[in-house]
């Protein structure tokens, strides 16, 4: 296990996400172990576990969290939300790393990739002259896309 | 004249505040709802294992004796306050008094009445004289069934249900409420499988085989050979609204367990914990000691669930974060201390307990105790046998103080 160096890490970073929309139950956790135990991702890869997260954000290991691969591994199934007895509501508390991660530039290029993706064209995939030209064989209206909307939904 | 107080409930608190009273003076009538005075912990076992472990149990019985004894003290079961008042010098109430239907002095304790009882909890046995008695709430006549099952089969006609409650008046200068708590409905935590999981029981459950000496009846086969005890079950869980400590499961757990490991060595024990709190000054000499028989395990499991075998399974991650899937023969749930929801009626009922007041460990009456009301044990919030007796001793000698001001004051007699 790597060492902890106390004086590199940020003890304001578990203020910073329990201000983070999702991340206020972050200071109420005992650390028992029931999320992990009912998480279905810690079962196959076993870097992610949502108690040591929490540890990790209350001890202050921000880079370690926000540029690691791993929080963007939770299948959002809220296991852990249900089985906690102090309501941390771990499955938000991810979203709210996550939401941290992607302003400080970290998130993984696929994702940022895909972000691209929905705020032109709304979906994950563009709608071409293709698959219009299909759905209008099938008697189905045309999609016409408005990036303009999509851009004030996000 | 006489200062006379009215004590509702019979439990360790109820009792020792009877005797601190009778100490001072003051005569007292204790009324109780359940056909048997000592409350929940009249229940508990015994948990000495070459040495006392001071769970307290033993206390309970000694009290009860010293009540029976003493003749400043009225202690009548099967008993509820239907009604109070207030009036000049103190409090009205009104009583309902059931009867025992089955003369404890002509009960034979050869238990035929429970065989042909319809309802499972109605007929219970007295875990100290052994003879049976009917616990009225469960008994079909309390629900206008017109069950004479019991009375009929009696071969010694103990049993007679025409007797009719009687009501009655009682004026007294003073009330203590000392209703005790509620133990936790584990139902209520579906996911522990109580209820529901063949082998999954509450510590309440344990406690009564433990003193129906269950584990020593059963041959070695049949013995469990693995039991996990499940701490905080209905503690710090704000999910169900029970963010408090209940203070006394991880002590009691840890006694049975050390006391199960006594009697059988080969067993073998785990406790899921997420803290041990047992506020107790020895507390690093009793841990080490515990570490020695009972495996302590840092985790709450996610699931309890039936294996395939038929036995429970305990899921949960290890030490080195391994996730595991465990079999034990047996499970305990540790349950919490909850509020008393069995109110006394009239005034007295705005002084009773919600869960809200005991999570917060401010007890019942809100922020203005009304005079002449006192609370005492552990219906404001979780004690153990020692703190309520301990409670009783301060409250017995503020309504000491409290009858002598009003009679000072000259509104009283
Ligand atoms: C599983 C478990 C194990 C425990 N083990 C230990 C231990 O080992 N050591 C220890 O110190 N403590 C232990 N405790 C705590 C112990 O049970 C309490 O400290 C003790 O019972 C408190 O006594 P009490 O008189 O305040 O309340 P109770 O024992 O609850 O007594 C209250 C009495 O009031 C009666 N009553 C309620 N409502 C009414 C009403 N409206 N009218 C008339 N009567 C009424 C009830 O029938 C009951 O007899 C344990 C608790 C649990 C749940
Ligand atoms: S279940 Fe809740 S309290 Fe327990 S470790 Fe996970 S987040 Fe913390
Ligand atoms: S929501 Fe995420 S962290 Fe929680 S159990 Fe599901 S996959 Fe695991």
């Amino acid at each position: 296990m790597p060492r902890i160096n106390l004086n590199e890490l940020d003890p304001s970073f578990k203020f910073r996400v329990a201000a983070t929309r999702g991340g206020e139950g972050l200071q109420a956790c005992y650390a028992c172990k029931a999320c992990t135990a009912a998480c279905p991702i810690e079962k196959t890869v076993k870097r992610y576990d949502p108690r040591k997260i929490i540890r990790m954000a209350l001890l202050g290991m921000t880079k370690e969290l926000l540029e690691s691969d791993f929080i963007w591994l939770c299948s959002s199934c809220y296991s852990c939300a249900e089985v906690c007895p102090q309501d941390v509501r771990f499955t938000d508390i991810i979203f709210a790393i996550k939401n941290l991660a992607s302003q400080e530039a970290c998130a993984p290029g696929g994702l940022v990739a895909q972000r691209g993706l929905l705020k032109d064209h709304g979906r994950l995939y563009e709608v071409s002259d293709f698959e219009n030209e299909k759905r209008i064989k099938l008697g189905l209206p045309p999609i016409v896309e408005h990036p303009e909307d999509y851009n004030s939904l996000l | 004249m006489r200062k006379q107080v009215a004590i509702v409930g019979s439990g360790i608190a109820g009792l020792s505040l009877a005797h601190e009273l009778s100490c001072f003076g003051i005569g007292s009538t204790i009324i109780e709802r359940f056909p048997l005075p000592g409350g929940n912990a009249a229940r508990f076992a015994c948990k000495a294992t070459d040495s006392c472990q001071r769970c307290g149990a033993c206390i309970v019985q000694d009290y009860v004796s010293k009540v029976f004894a003493c003749e400043d003290i009225c202690l009548t079961c099967g008993s509820e306050v239907m009604d109070s008042l207030r009036t000049d010098s103190g409090f009205r109430l009104q009583i309902l008094e059931r009867p025992a239907f089955i003369d404890p002095n002509l009960c034979s304790k050869c238990g035929i009445c429970k065989k042909v009882c319809p309802s499972p909890n109605a007929i219970l046995v007295d875990p100290f004289t052994g003879s049976f008695f009917i616990n009225y709430p469960e008994c079909l006549i309390s629900s206008d069934m017109p069950c004479v099952a019991c009375e009929q089969a009696c071969p010694e006609q103990a049993i007679n249900l025409a007797l009719t409650p009687e009501r009655k008046e009682l004026d007294v200068d003073a009330v203590a409420i000392a209703t005790g708590f509620e133990p936790f409905d584990a139902t209520a935590k579906s996911r522990f499988g109580y209820g529901r999981v063949p082998g999954v029981i509450s510590s309440l459950d344990l406690e009564d085989r433990l003193r129906r000496g269950a584990f020593d009846h059963l041959d070695e086969e049949n013995r469990p050979k693995s039991i996990a005890f499940i701490q905080c079950v209905g503690s710090r869980d704000v999910k169900i609204g029970r963010n408090y400590c209940s203070r006394v499961c991880c002590g009691y757990a840890l006694r049975s367990a050390r006391l199960m490991k006594f009697k059988f060595p080969e067993m073998k024990i785990c406790m899921f914990y997420m803290d041990i709190q047992t506020f107790d000054r020895d507390f690093e000499n009793r841990i080490a000691a515990a570490r020695r028989e009972v495996n302590l395990v840092r985790a709450i499991p996610s699931e309890i669930r039936q294996g395939l075998n038929g036995k429970p399974e305990v899921l949960y991650n290890g030490a080195e974060d391994e996730a595991i899937v465990e079999e034990f023969d047996l499970v305990v749930l540790s349950i919490g201390m909850g509020a008393q929801t069995l109110v006394p009626g009239g005034v007295l009922e705005s002084l009773s307990t919600t869960q809200k007041s005991y999570a917060s460990g401010g007890g019942a009456f809100g922020d203005i105790q009304p005079a002449g009301a006192f609370l005492v044990g552990s219906v404001s919030e979780p004690k153990s046998i020692q703190e309520s007796i301990e409670d009783s001793i301060i409250v017995a000698s503020q309504i000491q103080t409290y009858l002598g001001d009003s009679q000072r004051g000259g509104n009283v007699d």
